[in-house]
C-alpha cells in the first residue's frame, strides 16, 4: 500500500525531489502531517492539494495508489 | 484578409474564425515577460483591438525574455514600446495603451471596454484584482504565471458545452499567497523561453476562446516543467464561498494591499538603519542565499546558509548579537526571519528590507 506524492515549483527546492513514493496514509490530513516531519521548510510553504488531478480544498481520503500533487502558488510574469 | 491565408485555409478555422478575430477586443495587463509573445503572437494573427496595461519602462534586464523590445527601447515606456513594434507588424489592427496599475479604482472601467483578459502581472495583489473584477463583469481570464523552470496556464471564468459552471483564481488560492514565501523572477530567476511557452499558451487559448476551436482549460490548470519536459493538468472544483467581493461598490471598497500583504512588517530593518548598526554594533549576520547567487558582497562580513538548508543549521544562527539576515531582495530574508523567531525565541532578528540589491543601488546612490 502506497501513495505517490508530485511537488512543483519552489517546494522541490524543500524537497530536492519532484517525486516520492510514500507509505499509505488513510487521508490527506495525516499524508500532510507526515510530509512536514519528513520535510520540515513545508510546515512554512503555501501550497493547494489535487488528488488524482483534481483540486481539493478540504480533509479527503485516500485509496491505495493515489497520486498528490503539491501546487505551490506561482507569481511571476 | 491575405496575411491571415494561413490560418483561414485551416478547414475547422476559416475566414469565419478570422473575421471573429478582427472583430474581438483583448486586454493584456503587464506587457513583461508572458505579455510580449502573447502580444506579438495577437498582433499576427489580427486581433482586431488590443489593449495593453503597464506602467514600466523597458530595462536591459528585460530583454532576455521580453522579446518584443529592442535596445532601442530601453528607457521608454512598455506601453509605448509595445505599441510602436507591435505598429510595424500589424498596421492595420487598433492598439490601446494604459500607462498604469491596474487598481480597484480603475479596473472595471479600463476592462469594460475588452472581451477577454490576459494576465500577464508579476505580483498576487494584481492578479486578485483582474480575478475578480472578471468575476464580477463576466468576462473570461487567460491566467498564466511563471517561476524559474516552471509555469501554469489556466482560463478561469469561462463555461464551455463541456462544463457548465465557472471558477476562477480563488478556487485555486482562496486567500492570497504570503508574497515573502513565494519569491517573484527578480528574486528567484527565470528561464528566458520559459514565459515565451507560457505568454504563448496564453495566446492560443485567447484565440479557442474568440473562435470557439477547440477545448480551452476552462476550470483547469496546465503546469508546465521545462527541465522534465512535463505538463500536468488538474481540474479545478467550484468553492461554495470564495469571497469574491459582492459587487462592484464592495470591490472597489477592499483594501487589496492590506489582503495580499503587500505592506512593511516589523521584522524588516532598512538599509540606512543597518548602516549606522553596523558602525555601532557588533552584528552577526547571515546570507540566506543559494550558492552561485550574486552579486557578493565584501562591504561587510557575513556567513552564508542556504535557505535550504536552514532546519539543519539552525544552531548556526544562535548568537549574542543582532542578527541580519539578507537574500537578493529582502523576501526569502523576512520568511526566514519569521521561522527564527519562532525557533530561536528570545533573539533579535531582523531582515534587511530590500536586500543586496537595495543595499547595491544605495551605494550606486550615495557615489
Amino acid at each position: 500500500m502506497s501513495l505517490k506524492i508530485l511537488f512543483f515549483g519552489q517546494l522541490t527546492d524543500i524537497t530536492k525531489k519532484n517525486e516520492i513514493i510514500t507509505p499509505f496514509f488513510e487521508d490527506t490530513n495525516t499524508l500532510i502531517n507526515f510530509l512536514e516531519k519528513e520535510y520540515k521548510g513545508l510546515k512554512n510553504a503555501e501550497y493547494t492539494l489535487a488528488v488524482n488531478k483534481n483540486i481539493v480544498k478540504e480533509n479527503k481520503v485516500l485509496h491505495q495508489n493515489d497520486e498528490i500533487a503539491l501546487l505551490p502558488p506561482f507569481s511571476g510574469g | 484578409m491575405e496575411r491571415y491565408k494561413r490560418q483561414i485555409i485551416l478547414e475547422e478555422f476559416g475566414e469565419e474564425s478570422q473575421k471573429k478575430l478582427l472583430n474581438s477586443r483583448v486586454l493584456i495587463c503587464g506587457a513583461g515577460g508572458l505579455g510580449c509573445p502573447a502580444l506579438l503572437y495577437f498582433a499576427a494573427a489580427g486581433i482586431g483591438t488590443i489593449g495593453i496595461a503597464d506602467f514600466d519602462k523597458v530595462e536591459i534586464t528585460n530583454l532576455q525574455r521580453q522579446t518584443l523590445y529592442n535596445e532601442n527601447d530601453l528607457g521608454k515606456l512598455k506601453v509605448e514600446a509595445a505599441k510602436e513594434n507591435l505598429g510595424k507588424l500589424n498596421s492595420n489592427i487598433k492598439i490601446n495603451t494604459y500607462n498604469t496599475s491596474i487598481n480597484n479604482k480603475n479596473a472595471v472601467e479600463i476592462i469594460s471596454n475588452y472581451d477577454i483578459v490576459v494576465d500577464g502581472t508579476d505580483n498576487f495583489e494584481t492578479r486578485y484584482i483582474l480575478n475578480d473584477t472578471c468575476v464580477l463583469l463576466d468576462k473570461p481570464l487567460v491566467y498564466g504565471a511563471v517561476l524559474k523552470f516552471e509555469g501554469q496556464v489556466g482560463v478561469f471564468n469561462l463555461q464551455t458545452k463541456n462544463n457548465n459552471f465557472k471558477t476562477n483564481y480563488r478556487d485555486l488560492f482562496h486567500t492570497p499567497p504570503d508574497p515573502k514565501k513565494n519569491p517573484t523572477c527578480n528574486d528567484a530567476g527565470i528561464l528566458g523561453v520559459l514565459p515565451g511557452i507560457i505568454g504563448t499558451l496564453q495566446a492560443t487559448e485567447t484565440i479557442k476562446i474568440i473562435t470557439g476551436i477547440g477545448e480551452p482549460l476552462a476550470n483547469q490548470i496546465l503546469s508546465f516543467n521545462a527541465l522534465s519536459n512535463s505538463f500536468y493538468k488538474v481540474n479545478l472544483a467550484k468553492s461554495e464561498k470564495n469571497g469574491v467581493p459582492v459587487n462592484i461598490e464592495d470591490f472597489k471598497n477592499y483594501d487589496y494591499s492590506l489582503f495580499c500583504n503587500s505592506k512593511t512588517n516589523e521584522n524588516e530593518i532598512e538599509i540606512s538603519q543597518f548602516k549606522k548598526l553596523l558602525k555601532t554594533e557588533k552584528l552577526t549576520i547571515v546570507d540566506i542565499r543559494e550558492y552561485g547567487e550574486k552579486p557578493d558582497t565584501t562591504d561587510f562580513s557575513y556567513k552564508k546558509i542556504p535557505m535550504s538548508q536552514l532546519y539543519e543549521n539552525l544552531n548556526y544562527f544562535i548568537c549574542d548579537d543582532k542578527l541580519i539576515i539578507f537574500c537578493q531582495t529582502g523576501k526569502r530574508s523576512l520568511n526566514v526571519a519569521e521561522i527564527l523567531k519562532d525557533e530561536l525565541p528570545g533573539q533579535s532578528i531582523y531582515s534587511l528590507k530590500g536586500g543586496i540589491v537595495e543595499w547595491e543601488k544605495n551605494k550606486l546612490l550615495k557615489k
